[in-house]
């Protein structure tokens, strides 16, 4: 027996070979490139959001926004949906990292510590949370007003105490999950090992006896090149820390007393406020959180020469006053994230002093929901200035600068001083490492139209349908068509930021704005729609039904009024009531919106589409959905582009005129995409599939998974396709099909597909479909 | 009381009995202490228990493990694999030269002559209708006979003294090819519901039949399967699915046979989630759960303290 625990010794300790990525575990080696579609990306970004159902166990809502906003409230984590190829690990450790917040940390404590600052609660000095006489010391030593020790004390601890609590959940997850330990490197490498921040902890930046110097080394204590010798108080820290024993600490009150007794050491070696004080930049951004509907200024840098007594006295407090709701939260709050939202987009000022390097305000201006909030150009900031706000060069009032990114002078480290450009860098990543462990993360920004692009396409309620694994054309690329299946992107809501975005592949993006040239169909809508109510007028006896009773029969319900006979040898003292109406019907039209359909084609399928779906309103018991399908980025795609069940006719009349055909036609991999969304028939309630089309079925594009090119078309796929329409008949669908105009060289093909009543219909009388199903509406169903 | 109840001497001594059962559970059988009790007593007092959960939860393992402890005769029938339950149930009829023809009888009328006798009904909600039929007058307390054939005054034979019948079912609409089990039908059982085992009550199960195996990777199977228990029944589920024991006593085998997790894992659980829809699919969700488990082999030391200097301590 002890010879087969060797060989599990052996055998389970060796750690699986390295991969490229942690994620590729899940995704394959087919990660997403530059040119990834937004579908694609939605659907990857989804899936990130499982981890935080599996470390949290729990079901935590997840939302994405394209707000550079990644945080947890303890009930919802927001993730930033912007992700680009080589980031997904760290995007997935960001996932984790917030998702192990909620199942670790208190927030009710962390509520308690800050909620103060937004006039909620009582202040954690009078709860006994934090002692006094921090503040009473904080008061004496620089010679401030209470209101404003109270404050730098809190934000400094809330800052101190993210950073540890961070360290502290991060190593639970990263000991308890094996599997996940590359997604925290990545996370870490991204934000606490870079090049930069491991050039600024090396060189002679940072070394100055002040608040933020602290605040930059002891965010990168992680960092193999920190230098303890650096700072008086850092090797002091180190030890409080104990990255070593971190597990020690089993909880956010633990991690308190920890940021507690750093605190202590900062203050005690802290000569006086920096110019670059981080602390004073964060009281006065903290305005940023204000959510005053985007008009917020959070000032982009702390002056360069800040008189601390001006703020700290409260001269001027309006505007150095903290803003609770930013703050409260940190770890992070909901509320933080409103604020941020409304609020975002300040002016990037400040003024530079002779001292600091570059005078640039950094900082990415943020419209936040609102837009209103547009980075402006700064004017020198000096600090780090929290690079929320205000994207914006200012002079350098420093040309020379080779120093200092967080202050000059203290000790000399062992690195190379310094280059402006380098100073900007470390700036940057500064702000994001604060942006960090105010769990605020900002990812790699991504163009706005791109943003609006997969805000668009989320609200498109896409997704992708593996499809085509029953296709056979004889040769070796349908067997990897089988094999893996090719993705086809199913678009279940038309809407017309979904057009304007540019994502959708069936409508003129620029039909709002462009020329006449792009609103080629929107007549055929307008004929459509006088069509339509003429034939609603004549289905509107749909909406009468007939009761009829029928009485003395052997079975049925009891006849009350029969009841009494039964005494005297009647036996037929039941009755049954027979209704007659109109079934409930539901016809599905499916438009081929391929480029051959273009013209009049298309034009008369409009118009029969938009005839029956208006027609449709204006009685009941009748649905109707009108989808199209074509391809876009080498996938199929269908878009359900109207259902009446959700939408209203105003939707076509005021969307329909953008579609137009594009693309070619992967016919059966479409229908094969839709089939669960097409509603079964039955004796009671009619259901019809209508195809309209023009051609054979033909694809080119990419397989699922592999991304390998393949073809879809010949035998194959009209024996696929004739598949696909068989498998809606068993659903008890009757399919009628619609050939619009010439082009098959071979009718038979068409009739192959779709069975011996398809039907083939002049370009000039497509009306006729229309006509048709009036008539198939007014059969009627006995109940 | 009951008949089965001349087996012992007193109420007294039936009581004791009843309460004595947790002795007898096997080891192997993880299944809460009250539900044991029940079942033993269930079948002293000569009641037919239906067994329900869900597949792989140890239904008929259970039933197994009842023979065992109470040492009575056993008699199997799995009525999800039987074609034709006239010839399973009641026999056939058979011509032999010389002879002529004469009436096979099957298995299942000797079990029930047999008295005391502990009949199992596996997979009951997978058998054919006219099964149910056939078995509707022997279930049924008040009747306990089976009618060898329907022609008038055909023989009828009594269900013997002690027999318990003890059926197994799925029940829930993720079970193809399972029939509704009519009111009628389950109303001739007491129902004891199998639980599916939690994390702890799983690592001990498996931690019990691999010990050369390293807990460690037992419980990450153990924790991988509950988790997949747990996801079905949310109520924004990602899967539709979850690992039954069955499918975790397997990938303890493999793990045992040498395979290493990520291997169990993709010949036994991915191929039960389906990975159509790219991101978006259940195989995508579980690949993730499982990754938490298998050690990516990378650098145990996040913080970089491994290889610090001494003197930076």
């Amino acid at each position: 027996m002890s010879f087969i625990k060797d060989i599990f010794k052996g055998k389970q300790n060796q750690p699986a070979p390295k991969r490229k990525s942690n994620s590729s575990f899940w995704m394959g080696d087919n990660l997403l490139d530059e040119n990834s579609d937004a579908i694609e990306m939605n659907s990857y970004r989804r899936s990130i959001a499982n981890f935080v159902r599996i470390v949290t166990g729990k079901q935590i809502p997840v939302q994405f926004n394209s707000e550079d906003h990644s945080f947890t409230d303890g009930e919802t984590v927001v993730i930033s949906g912007v992700i680009k190829n080589g980031e997904f690990d760290s995007a997935v450790g960001l996932a984790c990292h917030e998702a192990s917040h909620i199942l670790l940390s208190n927030f009710k404590m962390l509520k308690e510590l800050t909620g103060f600052l937004g006039g909620k609660g009582q202040k954690p000095f009078q709860t006994g949370l934090v002692n006094d006489q921090l503040v009473l010391d904080v008061m004496a030593k620089y010679n401030v007003s209470r209101e404003y020790a109270e404050k730098y004390v809190i934000i400094s601890l809330k800052n101190l105490l993210n950073w540890v609590e961070d360290r502290r959940i991060d190593y639970h997850i990263f000991s308890t999950s094996p599997g996940y330990k590359g997604y925290y490197h990545a996370m870490y490498d991204r934000y606490f090992h870079s090049d930069i921040v491991t050039k600024g902890l090396l060189s002679p930046a940072y070394r100055d006896e002040t608040m933020s110097s602290y605040m930059f080394r002891i965010i990168n204590l992680t960092n193999e090149n920190r230098d303890l010798t650096a700072l008086k108080g850092l090797n002091d820290i180190w030890n409080v820390v104990d990255l070593k024993t971190i597990d020690r600490l089993k909880s956010s009150e633990d991690a308190l007393e920890v940021a507690k007794e750093i605190f202590d050491i900062i203050e005690k070696n802290v000569e006086g406020f920096d110019s670059q004080q981080e602390d004073q930049s964060d009281m006065q951004n903290s305005q940023d959180g204000e959510g005053e509907e985007g008009e917020g200024e959070g000032q982009g840098g702390g002056n360069g020469q800040p008189d601390p007594h001006k703020d700290f006295k409260g001269n001027d407090s309006s505007k150095s006053q903290p803003q609770g709701e930013q703050m409260e939260g940190d770890m992070s709050n909901a509320d933080d994230a409103e604020g941020d939202e409304e609020g975002e987009g300040g002016k990037g000022q400040g003024e530079a002093s002779d001292d600091t390097s570059d005078g640039e305000g950094e900082g990415e201006g943020e419209g936040g929901e609102s837009g209103e909030g547009e980075g402006q150009e700064g004017q020198g900031s000096a600090s780090e200035g929290d690079g929320k706000e205000g994207e914006g060069e200012g002079e350098s009032t420093n040309k020379k600068g080779t120093n200092s990114a967080g202050g000059s002078g203290g000790k000399t480290g062992n690195g190379q001083p310094l280059t402006d450009e380098e100073a900007k860098e470390i700036k940057k990543a500064i702000a994001q490492q604060r942006e960090f462990i105010n769990h605020d993360i900002k990812k790699d920004k991504i163009s706005s139209e791109k943003q609006e692009e997969l805000k668009a396409v989320e609200s498109s309620g896409s997704s992708l349908e593996t499809v085509g694994k029953s296709y056979d054309n004889g040769r070796g690329s349908s067997a990897k068509i089988r094999k893996n299946g090719i993705n086809c992107v199913v678009y279940r809501n038309m809407t017309k930021a979904f057009i304007e975005s540019g994502a959708c592949p069936f409508s003129y993006k620029n039909y709002w704005s462009g020329n006449r040239s792009d609103r080629g169909y929107e007549q055929a809508i307008v004929e459509g729609l006088q069509k339509g109510k003429i034939l609603g007028k004549k289905m509107q006896v749909r909406q009468e039904s007939r009761q009829t009773y029928y009485n003395r029969q052997k079975k049925g319900l009891l006849d009350n009024r029969l009841v009494a006979e039964a005494g005297f040898g009647n036996s037929k003292i039941f009755g049954h009531l027979d209704v007659e109406q109109y079934a409930p019907a539901y016809v599905h039209i499916s438009i081929d919106a391929s480029g051959s359909m273009s013209g009049k084609k298309f034009y008369q399928a409009q118009v029969a589409s938009v005839a029956i779906a208006k027609a449709a309103t204006m009685v009941q018991g009748l649905d109707c959905v009108i989808s199209y399908r074509g391809c876009t980025n080498g996938k199929p795609a269908m878009m359900i582009a109207y259902d009446s069940r959700k939408d209203s006719i105003s939707k076509i009349r005021n969307l329909f005129g953008a579609i137009c055909p594009t693309g070619s036609t992967p016919e059966g991999l479409c229908f094969e995409a839709v089939l669960d969304e097409i509603v079964m028939g039955n004796s009671k309630q009619y259901s019809y599939f209508v195809n309209m089309s023009d051609g054979e079925p033909g694809f080119s594009g990419h397989i699922a998974n592999t991304g390998e090119y393949v073809s879809y078309g010949g035998v194959g796929a009209l024996n696929h396709t004739r598949d696909m329409v068989n498998k809606i008949r068993q659903r008890g669908v009757n399919v009628l099909s619609y050939f619009i105009g010439g082009g098959y060289s071979d009718h038979s093909k068409f009739k192959k597909m779709y069975g011996k009543d398809a039907a083939f219909v002049d370009v000039n009388n497509v009306m006729t479909i229309a006509k048709t199903m009036n008539k198939l509406f007014m059969k009627k169903a006995n109940k | 009381m009951s008949k089965v109840e001349t087996n012992f001497t007193s109420h007294a001594e039936a009581m004791s009995f009843i309460h004595d059962a947790q002795k007898m559970k096997p080891k192997q059988l993880f299944m809460s202490p009250l539900k044991w009790k029940y079942l033993v007593r269930s079948v002293i007092r000569g009641k037919n228990i239906m067994m329900t959960g869900p597949a792989g939860c140890g239904k008929t393992m259970a039933a197994r493990a009842l023979e065992k402890a109470l040492g009575r005769p056993f008699f199997y029938f799995n009525l999800g694999a039987t074609q034709d339950p006239r010839t399973t149930l009641i026999g056939n009829t058979q011509f032999k030269d010389g002879e002529g023809t004469y009436f096979n009888e099957s298995l299942f009328i000797q079990a029930i002559q047999t008295e005391n006798a502990i009949i199992l009904l596996d997979e009951l909600s997978r058998a054919h209708p006219e099964a149910h039929n056939i078995l509707m007058t022997v279930l049924d307390q008040g009747q306990r006979y089976l009618r060898i054939d329907e022609k008038d005054n055909s023989p009828t034979i009594e269900v013997a003294d002690g027999v318990s019948f003890i059926a197994t079912a799925n029940i829930g609409t993720e079970y193809t090819s399972t029939r509704v089990i009519d009111r009628a039908m389950m109303d001739r059982f007491v129902i004891v519901e199998m639980e599916t085992l939690d994390k702890d009550a799983e690592t001990n199960l498996l931690t019990m039949l691999y010990p050369e195996v390293p807990e460690q990777k037992l419980e990450a199977v153990a924790e991988i399967t509950s988790m997949t228990r747990a996801e079905v029944k949310s109520d924004d589920a990602r899967i539709t699915d979850a690992v039954s024991t069955r499918a975790a006593v397997e990938l303890g085998s493999l793990l045992y046979d040498g395979f290493t997790l990520a291997e169990a894992a993709e010949v036994v659980i991915y191929p039960m989630f389906s990975d159509d829809g790219g991101g978006d699919s259940e195989r995508t969700f579980v690949k993730q759960l499982v990754q938490k488990y298998v050690d990516d082999g990378s650098d145990e030391d996040l913080f970089n303290i491994e290889d610090m200097d001494d003197d930076q301590w």
